[in-house]
């Protein structure tokens, strides 16, 4: 037999950083080892997106290399805590090449030009965005909203999506579902399916509440119909007025979250096929990812025998109790299934929901915890899989 | 601000998509009288129509009322022309214009025969015309409003389809509002029935809406030549909606053959599922009503279409009339906490029973569509008990304890439970019964009460081992005999299949909910509050699940399905 396949997690807080490392085959039959790094990032502000243990994880990966280029970089999706690794080794001196780099299709340039529905969604989005900022601007926000906040941030992100795209990798590929990967794939033993995102991704865009604020008269239409401001009309009762307007003005958080799954759902979520054994990256897929993926049409939910936790362990990233009997096992726990899940308490409101956690994914594999207290910062755990089979 | 008594208010007739259809106008004037005022909005004591400006969320100045003239005229809102229908101030008007005339059929003296009451404090009902880009439109008793949302047409996208402009969606939606008034438990029920029942009323409600359109009902009948016993607009609820989002068909249709048991013929449908579920109950009463109007036809002496089309136009007004009334003043029986559609099926023919004692005909109808849809298993379960008794009546409405001792002292013969229960405010209702033979008005006293009951809540280790389920009665009383003429219960005894199949159905919809994200350990809840406004909670501090806000879950994490 050969040597394990091996996932190594890292320690980076509220984020994600994963290098695989696969034995695999050259073009002459002899084995080779060849690397995936998927992510590495943090939220960036706060105890759950200190920065400084990305140099360590990045030496750490360049050291795996020795002096070679990645095989294969993928960036998961467009958030910060995904993205904003390889930016930050840059700035730091540590250089991270890949001869492949995968990104979500919505990253690649004029992709908003082709899907004009995707377009208009994503500058309601980013137009909310900014107001949301604003409203939420110079007050005292808890923790989490912060975080997610500057997670959520287009335009920082926006830089560290130009990075990895103009420097990181030799040969880009904009990935959704459908894609051929054929001439973007290093591999030659080991085989992909892209399991997620859909192309157009305004499938994972809900509606936006109209929170726009009163004040800005930047806004278009602003001022153009002599608006009344927010003073009740006549004939309505004030405290009923206000009682509405302060229920749509939680909106905020309700579009803030919207976006957030949005941009989680979009995820790049793909399965590796490598000596009999099946392991699947899911990024941050939410709740209306996993649907998709669960759709009869597209029917890509089998079972796996490594599963990456998405989203950090939130409800949203948890799939369904019957994506997860079938990805995983019924049952009792199935010892020789793994499941690992990064995550950071704390900053993320609700995230690891740790009794779902037990509850669906401990319930039925080995579920290992890459957190405070278990992997120090800038360490990682490995995971193995032994091959089943010969090349 | 000028007030006025009555106005004449511009009304799509469905929606656009069906008036292109059928080459009709698209537009109908509708004349209100009696109220006390008309202000800029629309607004008037019950219903304000707040436009937000979806650019800044400033309120726009409401349209302007221009009062009559003359003491014998018609006050108008300056609403855009007809030509303008995506005009804001023609989306305000015919958005009010749809909510109030739901409110008023719910209204009428042959239906509930008193104003709705809405299930918040306050008088008014917000309409908010254009809440937002979404593909939605729900009811929100917590901000008290109507949020109606627009999105772009798959067709062109360079246009808006506003969901304020469909008469079927703005209808459906007054009528959750209506609803929730009459029977508030309904918004936190767990029972998928209980939710499906608030879909059902809200679908027949569009369907009653859509009948009340004399240009629709004549293009109709036109285009079918009377035959109603296949699928018309009217059948067809939310097409342009559906249509506008690249569906071949509309949102529903109530003239389908759904059933809860498919084994004996008919469509299944997913149990757990509230909104498909709704179609089985909406589907019976769309069928009972194709019997009524078989008889109408036969009643007003109808021959072929083409000779007598007025007749047909009567008889389907016959019909769609002693619908409403079988359908819509039941509700005000319906006993507290979650029920059924049989209980609902017993809260029809109970009210139908009791004032059209020898008129069999239509109550079989219900006893044959609820049994084809195997909605109950025998003909014996839409059995109402009939209790006389003599009681003062005025004092039991007026007074609460004397409410509550009338219950206490007789735990036993209505079956209370030994701990709390909960004594309803009273309802004195006068309602109009009509008759080829005679009319008459009823001054019935409704008395509810309602407790609450512990079961196994099997549906996953996150989750309390048992959960809180509200149940309840319903006793109306005769003003003209002071006697106790019926008794509606929810927690029946003698009915144990219907309890364990609903048990089921609660089972399987909470896990369902569950399993989606929906329905939250109140812990996790509390984590991530308030940023999960479209879920519901399970409150289990005392180790007892009790869930909360399903009703509004369901619209808000679905679109208008």
């Amino acid at each position: 037999m050969t040597s394990p396949l091996t996932v190594r997690v890292y320690g980076v807080r509220f984020g994600d950083a994963i290098l695989i490392t696969v034995p695999d085959l050259d073009r002459d039959g002899e084995e080779v080892e060849r690397r995936i790094l998927i992510d590495v990032g943090n939220v960036g502000i706060g105890e759950g997106g200190a920065d400084f243990m990305f140099s360590e994880v990045l030496e750490d990966v360049r050291g795996q290399l020795d002096g070679r280029n990645l095989d294969l970089y993928v960036l998961t999706h467009e958030h910060l805590d995904h993205a904003q690794g390889l930016l930050y080794a840059e700035e730091h001196g540590i250089e991270i090449r890949a001869d492949h780099a995968w990104l979500p299709a919505s990253t690649e340039d004029g992709y908003y030009t082709k899907h004009e529905d995707a377009r208009k969604k994503q500058l309601a989005m980013r137009r909310s965005y900014d107001l949301i900022k604003k409203h939420f601007a110079a007050k005292e926000n808890p923790a989490w909203l912060e975080a997610m906040l500057l997670n959520n941030d287009y335009r920082s992100t926006a830089k560290c999506i130009e990075h990895i795209k103009r420097n990181v990798a030799n040969d880009v590929a904009y990935i959704h579902r459908d894609y051929d990967i054929g001439p973007h794939n290093p591999f030659q033993e080991t085989r992909f399916d892209i399991w997620a995102p859909e192309e157009n991704t305004a499938v994972y865009y809900k509606g936006l509440r109209s929170v726009a604020d009163p004040h800005d008269r930047t806004q278009e239409g602003a001022g153009l119909q002599q608006p009344s401001d927010l003073l009740p009309p006549s004939g309505v009762d004030a405290d009923a007025f206000y009682n509405l307007v302060n229920i749509r003005k939680n909106g905020y958080l309700s579009n803030l979250l919207m976006i957030d799954q949005a941009g989680n759902d979009s995820s790049i979520v793909f399965s590796m096929e490598w000596r009999g054994r099946t392991l699947l990256f899911t990024g941050d897929a939410g709740q209306l990812s996993w649907e998709m993926m669960n759709r009869p049409d597209i029917g890509k939910i089998r079972e796996v025998d490594f599963l990456k936790v998405s989203h950090h362990g939130s409800v949203t990233g948890i799939p369904s109790i019957e994506i997860l009997d079938a990805l995983l096992s019924p049952g009792a726990v199935n010892q020789k299934k793994e499941a690992v899940v990064s995550t950071y308490p704390g900053t993320y409101g609700g995230i690891p929901a740790e009794s779902l956690l037990k509850e669906r994914v401990e319930s039925r594999c080995k579920l290992s915890y890459v957190d405070k207290g278990k992997v120090a910062d800038g360490k990682f755990i490995d995971i193995e899989f032994p091959p089943l089979h010969t090349p | 601000m000028v007030t006025a008594m009555k106005a004449r208010l511009p009304l799509i007739v469905q929606d656009k998509l069906v008036a292109q259809a059928k080459g009709i106008e698209s537009v109908e004037l509708i004349e209100v009288r009696d109220e006390e005022y008309f202000l800029d909005g629309p607004i008037i004591k019950s219903i304000a129509v707040v436009d937000f400006d979806p650019a800044t969320s400033t309120v726009l100045p409401g349209v302007p009322f221009d009062p009559p003239t003359t003491e014998d005229g018609w006050g108008e809102y300056r609403a855009a022309s007809t030509n303008a229908l995506d005009s804001p101030s023609f989306i305000n008007v015919n958005a009010f214009a749809t909510v109030l005339l739901t409110k008023r059929m719910f209204e009428e003296p042959d239906v509930l025969g008193r104003e709705v009451k809405w299930a918040f404090d306050g008088p008014q009902l917000f309409v908010v015309p254009r809440a937002g880009a979404w593909a939605n439109a729900y009811y929100e008793r917590d901000s008290r409003s109507l949020q109606l949302f627009y999105f772009p047409s798959v067709r062109r996208s360079d246009r808006l389809i506003f969901t304020a402009l469909s008469r079927d969606i703005v209808a459906h939606e007054t009528a959750h509002a209506v609803l929730d008034g009459i029977a508030p438990d309904l918004y936190d029920a767990i029972t998928p029935q209980s939710l499906a029942l608030h879909e059902a009323v809200a679908d027949l409600s569009a369907f009653m809406m859509a009948t009340r359109s004399e240009v629709l009902c004549e293009a109709i009948l036109n285009a079918v030549q009377g035959d109603l016993t296949k699928y018309t607009a009217l059948s067809s609820i939310a097409e342009e909606y559906a249509s506008e989002q690249g569906e071949d068909r509309p949102l529903r249709n109530l003239f389908n053959d759904a059933t809860l048991d498919p084994s004996k013929g008919g469509s299944p449908v997913d149990r757990s599922n509230p909104h498909e579920l709704g179609t089985v109950l909406s589907g019976a009463m769309y069928s009972v009503f194709l019997r009524m109007y078989k008889a109408a036809t036969t009643e007003v002496g109808v021959s072929s279409y083409s000779g007598s089309p007025a007749r047909y136009e009567k008889a389907l007004f016959l019909a769609s009339q002693r619908l409403k009334r079988v359908m819509f003043r039941a509700l005000d029986y319906l006993p507290p906490g979650d029920v059924s559609f049989a209980d609902y099926g017993r809260a029809m023919i109970a009210s139908d029973q009791k004032f059209y004692p020898n008129h069999e005909e239509t109550r079989e109808w219900i006893r044959d569509e609820f049994l084809e849809r195997a909605i109950v298993s025998d003909r014996s379960s839409l059995r109402v008990a009939v209790n006389p008794g003599g009681e003062d009546l005025e004092t039991m409405a007026r007074s609460d304890w004397t409410a509550y001792r009338f219950a206490n002292e007789r735990r036993d013969w209505l079956g209370l439970p030994s701990g709390p229960f909960e004594v309803k405010p009273r309802l004195i209702v006068k309602k109009k019964y009509y008759h080829k033979d005679e009319n008459k008005t009823v001054r019935e006293l409704i008395f509810k009460i309602g407790w609450d009951v512990c079961e196994d809540n099997d549906i996953g280790a996150e989750f309390p081992k048992s959960r809180r389920l509200t149940v309840g009665m319903t006793m109306v009383f005769g003003f003209d005999d002071n006697r106790l003429h019926t008794i509606l219960r929810t927690d029946h005894k003698d009915l144990q299949d219907e309890q364990v199949e609903q048990k089921k159905d609660r089972d399987s919809t909470l896990r369902w909910m569950a399993a989606k994200g929906l329905l939250l350990p109140f812990r996790v809840y509390q984590e991530y509050s308030p940023l999960f406004n479209t879920r519901a909670y399970a409150d289990s501090t005392i180790e007892m699940m009790h869930i909360k806000g399903t009703g509004r879950m369901l619209h808000m994490s679905g679109g208008f399905r």
